[in-house]
């Protein structure tokens, strides 16, 4: 199974994960499971490129996660991983922290193994 | 204002907070002086974009939080061009802060961001306009404009809700916006593309998604 078929199966298997894509800061998308992604990877692409200038104008060190809820339906985090941005649509009953913290988890291993930044 | 602001640094775990115009820069601040205002200004604009990339996918976003290790910042926008910022420590319960939040603006005046600001003077215009974010969220003109911005996004990819939202803006000034005006807001989009092809390939994208009468 290839990096990225690995990387689809692990966070979509995870609790409160309703939809998923990764994109490449330039806004290209390298893998969903999205019927059309092209509308979630730009606001992910958008959102964390100004994130990141944020954290370069308030000295801020690189973000954890960018959170826009939804007080009815989904809400969508989005995370940094290298040059790639994560965005997960989360189920409105998903408890936010948890899931937060399974992913920060997850994308750090990658970071510490080299890949696929 | 500045006693919202000031009621919401009594929160635990709220560092202070700020009110940030589009055009005019911070109006209202409690935060500690390490954030200068140069810094303000400049964070604001990139959380007026981030809001605006939210809008994207959530057309009815309220605020959003950011998460770095050092702070955490909550952005609420309040009108179309004013949003509240709030610096907070990362623990900060994030419930009790948005719940806080939105009793204290229940209760706050309508006029609340228009007095007590030296920087809110705003020049009176002839013809008012709707803000961007309106025409594209309700009226007749919603669906066609968020059929427009969706099909400009597969030409230009993530600056086009940027390109559009400038040239529905620039569109609205010259002329009142209607459905029969929206071949002039083509004209102008097709131009922004800079490029014969992509703005052929546009024009038919938007024919197919909207209609032959949309030019």
């Amino acid at each position: 199974m290839s990096a990225s078929k690995r990387f689809a199966q692990t966070i979509s298997h995870m609790t409160g994960v309703a939809r998923f894509v990764l994109v490449r800061n330039d806004g290209q998308v390298i893998i969903h499971n999205l019927a059309d992604p092209d509308e979630l990877a730009t606001t992910i692409t958008l959102a964390g490129t100004n994130v990141q200038e944020i954290q370069k104008a308030s000295g801020f060190s690189p973000f954890k996660y960018l959170l826009f809820p939804h007080p009815l339906g989904e809400h969508l985090l989005v995370f940094a991983l290298g040059k790639y941005f994560l965005g997960v649509r989360v189920q409105s009953d998903c408890d936010n922290n948890a899931l937060i913290d399974e992913i920060t988890a997850y994308l750090q291993t990658l970071i510490n193994q080299g890949r696929p930044g | 204002m500045q006693r919202l602001l000031d009621n919401l640094r009594t929160i635990p775990g709220v560092t202070g907070a700020c009110i940030h115009h589009s055009a005019n820069g911070v109006r209202f601040n409690n935060l500690p002086e390490q954030f200068k205002p140069q810094q303000l200004n400049e964070i604001g604009g990139q959380l007026i974009k981030i809001c605006s990339a939210g809008r994207l996918s959530f057309p009815d976003l309220g605020e959003f939080v950011i998460a770095y290790a050092e702070a955490l910042l909550l952005c609420h926008p309040l009108s179309a061009h004013d949003c509240l910022i709030v610096v907070c420590e990362p623990t900060i319960n994030l419930s009790l802060l948005t719940l806080s939040l939105n009793l204290a603006l229940a209760d706050l005046p309508p006029d609340a961001l228009t007095t007590s600001s030296p920087a809110a003077i705003t020049p009176p215009s002839a013809m008012p306009t709707a803000p961007v974010e309106n025409l594209r969220e309700s009226g007749p003109l919603a669906k066609p404009l968020q059929g427009m911005a969706s099909q400009l996004a597969k030409i230009l990819g993530p600056m086009a809700f940027i390109v559009f939202d400038e040239a529905v803006a620039a569109w609205q000034v010259s002329q009142t916006p209607t459905p029969a005006g929206l071949s002039k807001l083509l004209d102008t989009l097709c131009r922004e593309i800079g490029d014969a092809e992509k703005a052929k390939q546009y024009r038919e994208l938007v024919r197919k998604h909207l209609g032959p009468a949309s030019g």
